[in-house]
């Protein structure tokens, strides 16, 4: 079912046994879990079902460090959350992104691949995948002209990738969620603090406001943060009451170490004879998958980098294409989505008339790798308020010279791949040239994917919520999303998310089982 | 082969070798010789670009700018011994071969205008840029 929280009386208590807050990848794929449960579910989603200017404004913070996009148009903050423009783009986490890595600062989830293996598998459905095959000779075997490059296995493998429609889960699952009669759907629901028992140690309600005035309590035994790693945080260090540093922050862990993907022009591949390379282009709407380069564990290990793939896109068009980080400037997503397709359909045009004996000759080498876990990088709280007096996230974006080291090595070694094949030559970007030069070109960009800020840990003095994402020191307080992940990795973080909530699921059906 | 007489060179490495004076050539006796530009660059590039590629190069290792030690450099096989440059085309063209990939497999590389490329094919380009001003 489903209410406006703006059109019921103010000072309204809404009970149930599981509250949600947060309607996006996350929130969604596990409301959709409880459907038909005997357990009440209340859904809370700060927005309506459309775009809403006064809600989107809610996310606006300052940033520094790194250029970053504006806070206010990185997220979308209505029913389906960010699916509501995202690109689709799907793949696991390696095994080596969960293991401790020693070259790897704060490297090391508490859980490993294996773990999360079957929640892969059943999270391949709400985002409308394929079978949960990454293995690139299941794809070849469908389609033998998806042909890998001549490189040598042991140092350069085919990471695959499954694409979306994309599904907006918004549009896709609002009828479930509607219609289900054990969830408690409530729109323009902000959360706008936590209360918390006398000790602290378990979450009694939350209160949701909105702009139409109206302020409600919202009770239930577990309570689940799925807001997004800026928000998660944001919530967490504002709710400080009673807990002066803010709720799970005892260890001053909360907001800290966000990550992006560091997503970047950086090489040219140049083929001697012309190769579609059909097994590493996509085609909107139409490729089911396709593979990025990956350079492999043993390798990563001996040149003591981070993990990161590399695209392949014609040259042709990228070269008229400008960079994400100056496109997507505008507080408004909508805006910046119509800056970027428009982009995106001009780059095309102008490659179109190109003959492919040359667009299939050269290749742009794009960059997407993790960026390594950096308490420096964090997110604070301003004093700055929002309309519904929550303080405004503000996000410090850090990246080192770890990070450039590792891209740099990335291509030296498919370079030399390159090489030995005898297939082309690669070309490195001018701010690759220099191995002493730490700095970042302008066009540097990350792919809108906010990681990190609850990491998961089994020592609440390295972690904000243990292995089953349950908030240490709160007993009944979860959190959901790619807040909670330790590392990065390559992929974008979609996937991992629902797998993660599905996992989390699982935990609380458990859970609340033992104590019937 | 010719008698030979031997001198020291050192390469931008620090190692010393053995090459021949004779068998060596000048710039104008190679500068039509198609092997003095690197053959797969070649698809890839243009001649202003492997020139460029070239100059940094002897830029970068200027104790490498001369054209005769440049092609003995490029003309010594894997036993130290120097392939005549009136040796046939297929012949030195496949010594280069061997020592590009040999490059790429031993990680003998060098970044030249972004360009990840063999020492040898940089040293091709350094050749080129000196013959074909």
């Amino acid at each position: 079912m489903h209410v406006d929280a703006r059109m019921i009386d103010s000072g309204s208590l809404i009970e149930g046994d599981v509250c949600i807050v947060g309607a996006g990848a996350a929130g969604i794929s596990m409301a959709l879990e409880w459907i038909n449960t005997p357990h009440k579910i209340i859904l809370l989603e700060g927005g309506g079902f459309e775009y809403d200017p006064l809600v989107q404004e809610l996310y606006a913070g300052k940033t520094t460090g790194q250029p970053y996009y504006p806070l206010k148009s990185a997220r979308l903050h209505y029913f389906g959350g960010t699916t509501g423009h995202w690109a689709g783009y799907c793949s696991p986490f390696d095994e080596i992104d969960f293991i401790k890595r020693d070259w790897v600062p704060h490297s090391g989830w508490p859980i490993t691949r294996k773990d999360l293996d079957p929640f892969y598998a059943r999270a391949q459905k709400n985002p409308e995948l394929g079978p949960y095959e990454y293995d690139v000779a299941y794809w070849q075997q469908h389609d033998p002209a998806l042909i890998s490059l001549p490189l040598d296995e042991k140092v350069v493998w085919n990471k695959m990738w499954q694409f979306s429609p994309p599904t907006q889960f918004g549009v896709k699952y609002k009828d479930a969620i509607v219609k289900a009669k054990n969830i408690h759907l409530y729109t323009y629901a902000n959360v706008t603090d936590i209360k918390a028992n006398e000790n602290v140690s378990s979450i009694e309600g939350v209160t949701i406001k909105n702009h139409a005035g109206k302020t409600h309590r919202v009770k239930a035994k577990y309570f689940v943060l799925a807001c997004c790693s800026i928000q998660n945080a944001r919530l967490l260090l504002a709710a400080n009451s009673q807990a002066p540093k803010g709720l799970g922050n005892d260890n001053d862990n909360v907001g800290r170490y966000f990550m992006e993907h560091l997503e970047l022009k950086s090489a040219e591949l140049h083929l001697a004879r012309p190769n579609p390379l059909k097994l590493y282009m996509i085609d909107f709407g139409v490729t089911k998958a396709r593979a990025e380069l990956a350079i492999t564990k043993e390798k990563q290990e001996e040149h003591k980098i981070l993990n990161g793939t590399v695209s392949l896109t014609p040259l042709e068009f990228t070269k008229n294409l400008k960079p994400m980080i100056e496109i997507w400037k505008d507080d408004d997503p909508r805006k910046n989505l119509d800056s970027m397709l428009s982009a995106f359909q001009k780059a095309g045009q102008e490659a179109a008339s190109i003959s492919p004996e040359i667009t299939n000759k050269s290749f742009e080498l794009f960059t997407r790798i993790e960026q390594a876990p950096n308490p420096a990088s964090r997110v604070t709280l301003d004093r700055d308020k929002d309309a519904l007096g929550v303080p405004r996230a503000m996000l410090h974006w850090e990246l080192t010279a770890f990070e450039k080291r590792s891209i740099r090595t990335i291509y030296e070694l498919i370079g030399q791949q390159v090489g030995i094949a005898g297939i082309g030559r690669v070309k490195l970007m001018e701010f690759l040239e220099d191995a002493n030069d730490h700095s970042w070109p302008s066009f540097a960009g990350a792919g809108w994917h906010h990681m990190g800020t609850t990491r998961m840990s089994d020592d609440p003095k390295n972690g904000v919520v243990d292995a089953n994402c349950k908030v240490h020191g709160i007993s009944n307080l979860f959190t959901a999303g790619a807040s909670n992940y330790v590392t990065a990795a390559a992929p974008n973080p979609t996937l991992t998310v629902i797998a993660l909530t599905l996992r989390l699921s699982d935990h609380l059906k458990q859970r609340i089982k033992s104590k019937t | 082969m010719k008698r030979r007489s031997f001198i020291q060179l050192s390469l931008y490495s620090g190692a010393a070798i053995t090459i021949s004076s004779f068998g060596c050539g000048t710039a104008s006796e190679v500068a039509n010789k198609p092997w003095v530009q690197p053959q797969l660059l070649s698809h890839i590039c243009d001649a202003k670009t492997v020139r460029e590629i070239g100059v940094r190069y002897r830029e970068k290792f200027n104790n490498e700018n001369h054209e005769k030690q440049l092609i003995n450099i490029l003309l010594t096989d894997s036993t130290n011994k120097v392939v005549p440059v009136t040796s046939e085309e297929a012949v030195i063209n496949s010594l280069l071969e061997q020592k590009i990939q040999k490059d790429f497999e031993t990680g003998n590389t060098v970044i030249i205008k972004g360009w990840i490329l063999s020492v040898t094919e940089a040293r091709q380009c350094a050749l080129f840029s000196l013959t074909q001003n």
